[in-house]
C-alpha cells in the first residue's frame, strides 16, 4: 500500500436536513485516524427556498403525512439555527480530536455543489438514522462497511482508509463489490485485521452496482471511488446520495 | 360410726408420723449396677406411652385433618420426643418432589409452579442456563451467517424498493403535469416546473389565472395522492417488520431446535416441565429479537460477556430442592411468623421503583416441609401476627399461597405477583402447654377440625420397682446425650428421691427432662470439683442445694422478718383465736412455705362469717369458697334447728398481697372455734388443710415446703420439742421432706401429724377432746364443740334478749357485743 492517504481534505457537505450528531462524530474520527483535514460546506437550498416562496407552498410532513406551510423566513432562519449548531458541534469534536477544520458556504443543491469540487474526498452523511448508532457507543462508528473495489488508485485509497478503520476498530464487517478478481491477499489482508469480509463479485453495471453499494443491506458507509461512477448522470447521482441509508465518502483524485 | 371416728377414738392422730413416713427413700443397694455407665440407655420414652400411641396414629393417619397437637410444659422433652419418632417415620418415606416457580409466559405476574422429582429441580435450573448459555453463542452465528444477510439484503431492497417506488411513481406523474417533488428537511413539497426548472415565485406570477389555477388544482390533486402514500407508510412498514419477524423466527428455530430438542428428551417423563420447555422456545423464537438487541448492548460495552443471567425470564427457580434428603423432610420452624410460613415475594429497587418477578420469590416453612413434617410451638404461631390464621387457611385449602400481606391488604401499589398455589400435604405438629390447647379447643372452632390428636404427655409416672430399674436408663440416655459423668448407685438414688420431691408425690417420678437434665449437668459439676469419676449422692444433693440457694432470698428475707418480729408469729404458748396458718410462695420453678398468723373475732350477729381478705379483695374465689364452707360446717354443727346469731371475721395478718387457695380454712376454722370456745390454740404448731362441711379434712398443696417453712422458724428460734406441723392425712402420700426435717423428727424435737378431721385438728391444737355428740346431737359440756355449742346458745339468748329490746328479731348484726 503506498498510495498516500494523508494531507488531505475531506468535505462534508451540509443542508437544511442538516447532519446527525453520531455521523459527525464518526467523520471528525475517521479524519483523525486519517490525519486529514475537515471542511464544512453549508449549503444553502435556494431552489427550496424558491419553492417556499411560492403563494400555495405547503409541506406534507413524512412523519405523519399531515400537511402544513412551508414559510420561506421558517426555512431560512431554520438555516441559519442549523449553521450554529453545526458549527458548535463540529468545533467540539474536532477541538478535542485535534482535527484541523475550516467552513464554507455557498448555495444549491447538496450533491451537486459538492460534486463540483475535485481536490478533496467528499462526505454525504446519511440521510437517515445510520443503523450504526447503537455500536458507536462501542467506537464502531462504521460497523458495517461497503467498498467498490476496481484496482485503481482510488479504490486502493479506499482499502487503505479501510485497514485504517478496521485496525482501530471502527468497523467489523465489509461488503466488498468488485468488478472483476479481487487479489487474495487483500481479502485475507482485511480478515486478518478482525472483520467479517463478505465479497459480492458479481460484474454488475455501473447504474446497478450504484444501486447494490447504496442500496440495502443497509450500512454506515460507503467508500466510492469517484471513477466507478464517472459516467453517472449528475442527477442519478443526486438521487442515489439523497436515498442512501448510511454516509457515503467519494474518493476523488 | 365412721371409721374416721373410730380412728379419732382410738387417738391414733395424736401420734406424730414417722420419720419413714415423711420420706420415701430409695435404697442404692437395690441397683444390680456400680454405676450408670454399666445400663443400657433407653430405647423408647419412658412413661409416655400414651403419647406415643397418639404420635404413632396421628402419622400414620393419612386423611384430612390429623394434624397434632403435642402437649405437655416446657422441659417434658417433647422436641427430643417429636424428633425421634418423626425422624424414623421420615425416614422410611421417600423424599417429596421438588419445586421450582417458573415464568408464565402468558402473565408474567402469575409464575407456574413445577414439581420435579427430588434433585430434578436443581438439574432443569442447571440445564436451562446451559441451554440460554449454547442459545447465546448458536443464535449469534446464526444471525452472522451469509445465508441470513443474504435474506436479510433481499427483503430490505425489497421493502425500500416499495417504498420508493410510490415516491418514484408520484414523482413522474407530478413532472407529466410539470410539476415535482421536491425533499424538505421534514416531508415533501410540490412545485411547478417549466423545462426541468423550478418557476420561480416572478415566473409563476407572470402566468395567465387559468394557468395558475390549473397549477395549483393539479398540486393539490398530486398532494392528496402524496398525502395517501404516506399514510401507507406506517403499515409497509409494519409489513416489512412483520416479515422480518417471520424471517428471524425460521433462521432461529434452526438455531433452537436442536438445543431444547435435547432438553425436552431428557424431561420427557414430566408433561408439565416439557410443557413449560416448549413454552420457553416458543417465546425465545418470539422475541429472538430482543435476544440480539441484549447481546448487541452487551457488546457495546456494557458489562462483561452475555450469560444466561441476562435472560431471567428462562430460569428456574428452585423453591425447594430436596436432593440432600433422604425421606420425608422434619422442619422445626423456631420463628414461625406469617412470612416464615408460607414464603415471601421479594422486591428489589429499579430507578427508584420496586419491581419483582418469579425468581424473587422464597419459600416458607411449608414449602420446606411439603411432603413432610412441620414442628410449630402453638405460642409462638398464635402471637405472631396473621400467622394462625394463616396456618389454618393453608391446612383447610391443602395449598400454599406465597401472597405479601400488604397485597392481601391493599396496602402498597408495587408491581405484585400472584404465584400458582402449590398443593400441601404436610402433617403439622404444634407444640404447647396444656392450657393452651384447651384454650384453642374451646375458643377456635376450626381448631379440633384441623388439629385432631392430641398427644398429651405425662409430667410424671408411677414410682414403682419397674420405674426404679428404668430411671437409671433415662439417666445414662441424658449422660450420653450432655456427655456427663456417669452416676454411682447413690447418685441414681438420689436423683430418683428428687424427682419424687419435685412432683411433691412420694408414689411418683417427676418426666420433667430439662430439669432432670439440669440437674445431672449441676451434679456433673460438682463431681468435677470433687474430682470424682462418677456422680454420688453428695454432688445431686450439692446441686439441689445450690439451685435453692440461688433462689433462696426471698424466703430468707420472708423468714427474717418474722425472726426479728416483724412479722408476728408465736412458735411458743397458746392464744385464743390465733392459729399459725401456713402458706406457700411460688417463685417460678422455686417455692418455700412460711407460717402465717390468722385471727378470727366472733360476736352477736346475722350469722355471716366475714372474710376480710375478700373483703378488701385481697382473697381469691377459692378462699372465699374456703369461708363460706366455714359458715356452712358452723351453722351445720352448731345451729341446725335454729338460727347462727354470730357475726365472725378472719384475717390473715399482716398479709398485704393477694390471698388465693382454701389450705387454710382448717386453721381459720380452728381460730373461729378458739374465739368462740374461748379455747386457747397452741401456737407451737401449725396446721393446714381445706376443710369440707362436714368436717373433713381434704389434701393441700405444697405440703413439703409449708412443713419446711415452719419447721424453718421453729429451729432458728429453737426447737423446743413439742413443735410441728398438723397435715391433712390425704398428704401423706406427698411427703418428701428435707434430711434436716426428718432427723429433728427422729431426734423427737419436731413433728408432724396427719389428720383427718376438724375434730382431730382441734384436739392437736387445742389440747383438748373436741368431744362426740350424742343421740340429740349436743356434746359433752367440757369438749371443745360442747363449749362452742353452749357459746351459741348464750348468742342466741342474747339475740332473743336484744330483738325484743329492739322490737326487730334476728337483727343483732351492728349490734356492740363483741365477744373477743
Amino acid at each position: 500500500m503506498t498510495t498516500d492517504t494523508r494531507r488531505r481534505e475531506i468535505l462534508v457537505p451540509i443542508d437544511i436536513r442538516g447532519i446527525n450528531r453520531t455521523a459527525l462524530e464518526a467523520v471528525v474520527t475517521m479524519a483523525q485516524r486519517l490525519d486529514t483535514s475537515l471542511l464544512g460546506l453549508f449549503v444553502e437550498d435556494i431552489f427550496l427556498q424558491q419553492i417556499a416562496e411560492l403563494p400555495f407552498t405547503t409541506e406534507v410532513v413524512r412523519s405523519s403525512g399531515a400537511e402544513r406551510d412551508l414559510y420561506a423566513d421558517t426555512l431560512k432562519r431554520r438555516n441559519r439555527e442549523l449553521v450554529y449548531t453545526v458549527e458548535a458541534r463540529f468545533s467540539e469534536f474536532a477541538t478535542s480530536r485535534r482535527v484541523r477544520f475550516r467552513f464554507d458556504y455557498t448555495s444549491g443543491r447538496r450533491t451537486p455543489a459538492a460534486l463540483e469540487r475535485s481536490d478533496c474526498d467528499i462526505f454525504f452523511p446519511g440521510r437517515r438514522t445510520p443503523r450504526g448508532a447503537r455500536h458507536a457507543v462501542q467506537g464502531e462508528y462504521y460497523h458495517r462497511v461497503k467498498l467498490v473495489y476496481d484496482d485503481s488508485p482510488q479504490s486502493q485509497r479506499a482499502l487503505e482508509i479501510l485497514h485504517a478503520l478496521v485496525k482501530n476498530g471502527h468497523t467489523r464487517e465489509i461488503f466488498v463489490i468488485a468488478e472483476r478478481r479481487v487479489p487474495r491477499t487483500l481479502l485475507s489482508g482485511l480478515a486478518e485485521s478482525g472483520a467479517r469480509v463478505y465479497l459480492d463479485n458479481t460484474g454488475l453495471s455501473e447504474h446497478n452496482r450504484l444501486q447494490r453499494m447504496l442500496g440495502n443491506p443497509a450500512c454506515d458507509l460507503v467508500l466510492l471511488p469517484r471513477d466507478s461512477i464517472a459516467s453517472t448522470p449528475r442527477d442519478v447521482l443526486e438521487s442515489a446520495f439523497e436515498r442512501a441509508a448510511g454516509s457515503v465518502l467519494l474518493l476523488n483524485g | 360410726m365412721t371409721e374416721q371416728e373410730t380412728r379419732r377414738r382410738e387417738g391414733g392422730f395424736r401420734n406424730p408420723l414417722t420419720p419413714d413416713q415423711l420420706y420415701r427413700t430409695c435404697d442404692p443397694t437395690s441397683f444390680d449396677f456400680q454405676s450408670t455407665s454399666e445400663v443400657e440407655p433407653l430405647d423408647d420414652h419412658f412413661g409416655q406411652e400414651r403419647a406415643v400411641d397418639a404420635l404413632r396414629l396421628g402419622l400414620d393417619i393419612r386423611h384430612r385433618g390429623y394434624n397434632m397437637f403435642l402437649l405437655g410444659s416446657t422441659g417434658l422433652g417433647k422436641h427430643e420426643l417429636l424428633e425421634e419418632y418423626l425422624n424414623a417415620k421420615a425416614g422410611a418415606r421417600e423424599p417429596p418432589d421438588d419445586c421450582c416457580y417458573v415464568n408464565n409466559f402468558d402473565a408474567s405476574h402469575k409464575p407456574v409452579a413445577l414439581r420435579l422429582p427430588a434433585g430434578r429441580g436443581c438439574r432443569l435450573r442447571e440445564d436451562m442456563i446451559r441451554c440460554i448459555e449454547d442459545l447465546i453463542d448458536s443464535i449469534t452465528a446464526t444471525f452472522q451467517s451469509d445465508e441470513y444477510q443474504a435474506r436479510l439484503q433481499e427483503m430490505g431492497e425489497e421493502y425500500s424498493e416499495r417504498e420508493q417506488k410510490a415516491f418514484r411513481e408520484l414523482d413522474e406523474k407530478a413532472r407529466q403535469e410539470n410539476i415535482t417533488l421536491v425533499q424538505t428537511p421534514q416531508g415533501y413539497t410540490l412545485a411547478p416546473v417549466k423545462e426541468d426548472k423550478i418557476l420561480s415565485p416572478a415566473e409563476f406570477e407572470d402566468l395567465p389565472e387559468d394557468e395558475k389555477k390549473k397549477i395549483q388544482e393539479k398540486i393539490d390533486e398530486l398532494k392528496e395522492e402524496l398525502k395517501s402514500i404516506i399514510r401507507q407508510l406506517p403499515a409497509l412498514v409494519k409489513e416489512g417488520k412483520e416479515k422480518l419477524k417471520e424471517l428471524n423466527r425460521e433462521f432461529s428455530q434452526l438455531a433452537i431446535d436442536q438445543l431444547f430438542a435435547d432438553l425436552r428428551k431428557r424431561y420427557e417423563d414430566l408433561p408439565a416441565v416439557v410443557e413449560h420447555i416448549d413454552a420457553v422456545k416458543a417465546d425465545v423464537v418470539e422475541n429472538v429479537d430482543a435476544f440480539r438487541q441484549q447481546q448487541d448492548d452487551r457488546r457495546q460495552g456494557q458489562g462483561g460477556k452475555l450469560t444466561a443471567d441476562h435472560f431471567p425470564q428462562y430460569h428456574v427457580n428452585v423453591l425447594v430442592d430436596n436432593s440432600e434428603l433422604d425421606g420425608a423432610p422434619v422442619i422445626y420452624e423456631d420463628n414461625p411468623t406469617f412470612m416464615n410460613l408460607v414464603g415471601r415475594i421479594e422486591h428489589v429497587a429499579i430507578q427508584g421503583t420496586l419491581t419483582t418477578n418469579f425468581t424473587l420469590l422464597k419459600p416458607g416453612a411449608l414449602h420446606q416441609a411439603n411432603g413432610g413434617y412441620l414442628v410449630l410451638d402453638a405460642v409462638k404461631v398464635l402471637t405472631n401476627p396473621f400467622a394462625w390464621e394463616t396456618l389454618k387457611r393453608t391446612l383447610r385449602a391443602r395449598e400454599i399461597r406465597i401472597q405479601s400481606l400488604e397485597h392481601m391488604y391493599s396496602f402498597a401499589s408495587t408491581v405484585q405477583l400472584e404465584p400458582e398455589p402449590i398443593p400441601l400435604n404436610t402433617k403439622v405438629v404444634l407444640t404447647g402447654d396444656r392450657h393452651v390447647y384447651y384454650l384453642l379447643e374451646q375458643y377456635d372452632p376450626e381448631f379440633s377440625e384441623l388439629f385432631k390428636i392430641a398427644a398429651d404427655m405425662s409430667e410424671d409416672v408411677e414410682w414403682n420397682g419397674e420405674s426404679t430399674a428404668t430411671y437409671p436408663r433415662l439417666i445414662r440416655t441424658l449422660q450420653d446425650r450432655e456427655e456427663i459423668r456417669p452416676l454411682d448407685r447413690s447418685g441414681v438414688a438420689r436423683v430418683i428421691e428428687h424427682s419424687a420431691r419435685q412432683v411433691q408425690d412420694n408414689q411418683k417420678l417427676s418426666l420433667h427432662m430439662g430439669r432432670l437434665t439440669n440437674l445431672l449437668c449441676e451434679s456433673d459439676h460438682w463431681a468435677e470439683i470433687r474430682g470424682s469419676e462418677t456422680i454420688a449422692a453428695e454432688d445431686v444433693q450439692k446441686a439441689v442445694d445450690a439451685a435453692v440457694h440461688r433462689l433462696d432470698q426471698f424466703r430468707e428475707r420472708s423468714h427474717e422478718s418474722i425472726l426479728r418480729d416483724i412479722m408476728l408469729v408465736d412458735t411458743t404458748g397458746e392464744r385464743v383465736a390465733q392459729v399459725n396458718g401456713l402458706s406457700v410462695y411460688q417463685l417460678g420453678d422455686y417455692s418455700f412455705g412460711k407460717p402465717t398468723r390468722i385471727t378470727a373475732t366472733a360476736r352477736l350477729g346475722s350469722g355471716r362469717v366475714l372474710d376480710i381478705e375478700r373483703e378488701v379483695k385481697l382473697g381469691g374465689r377459692i378462699h372465699s369458697k374456703g369461708v363460706m364452707i366455714i359458715s356452712s360446717f358452723l351453722a351445720n354443727r352448731f345451729a341446725r334447728d335454729q338460727p347462727l346469731p354470730l357475726s365472725a371475721t378472719l384475717a390473715f395478718e399482716q398479709s398485704y398481697g393477694g390471698v388465693e387457695g382454701d389450705s387454710a380454712s382448717v386453721a381459720e376454722l380452728t381460730a373461729l372455734l378458739s374465739a368462740l370456745s374461748r379455747i386457747p390454740v397452741r401456737q407451737y404448731l401449725a396446721v393446714t388443710g381445706s376443710v369440707n362441711q362436714h368436717g373433713q379434712v381434704q389434701a393441700i398443696g405444697g405440703v413439703n415446703e409449708k412443713i419446711e417453712g415452719f419447721f424453718d422458724i421453729c429451729r432458728a428460734r429453737g426447737l423446743a420439742g413439742g413443735q410441728g406441723v398438723v397435715i391433712p392425712r390425704s398428704n401423706l402420700e406427698h411427703l418428701m421432706l428435707r434430711d434436716d426435717v426428718i432427723e429433728a423428727v427422729a431426734a423427737g424435737r419436731f413433728h408432724v401429724y396427719a389428720v383427718a378431721t376438724m375434730d382431730e385438728a382441734l384436739e392437736l391444737l387445742m389440747g383438748q377432746p373436741a368431744g362426740t355428740p350424742d343421740d340429740k346431737g349436743d356434746f359433752p359440756a367440757d369438749s371443745i364443740n360442747g363449749r362452742v355449742m353452749a357459746r351459741v346458745r348464750d348468742l342466741v339468748e342474747l339475740s332473743k334478749k336484744y330483738s325484743a329490746s329492739r322490737g326487730r328479731p334476728g337483727d343483732g348484726d351492728e349490734g356492740d357485743n363483741d365477744d373477743d
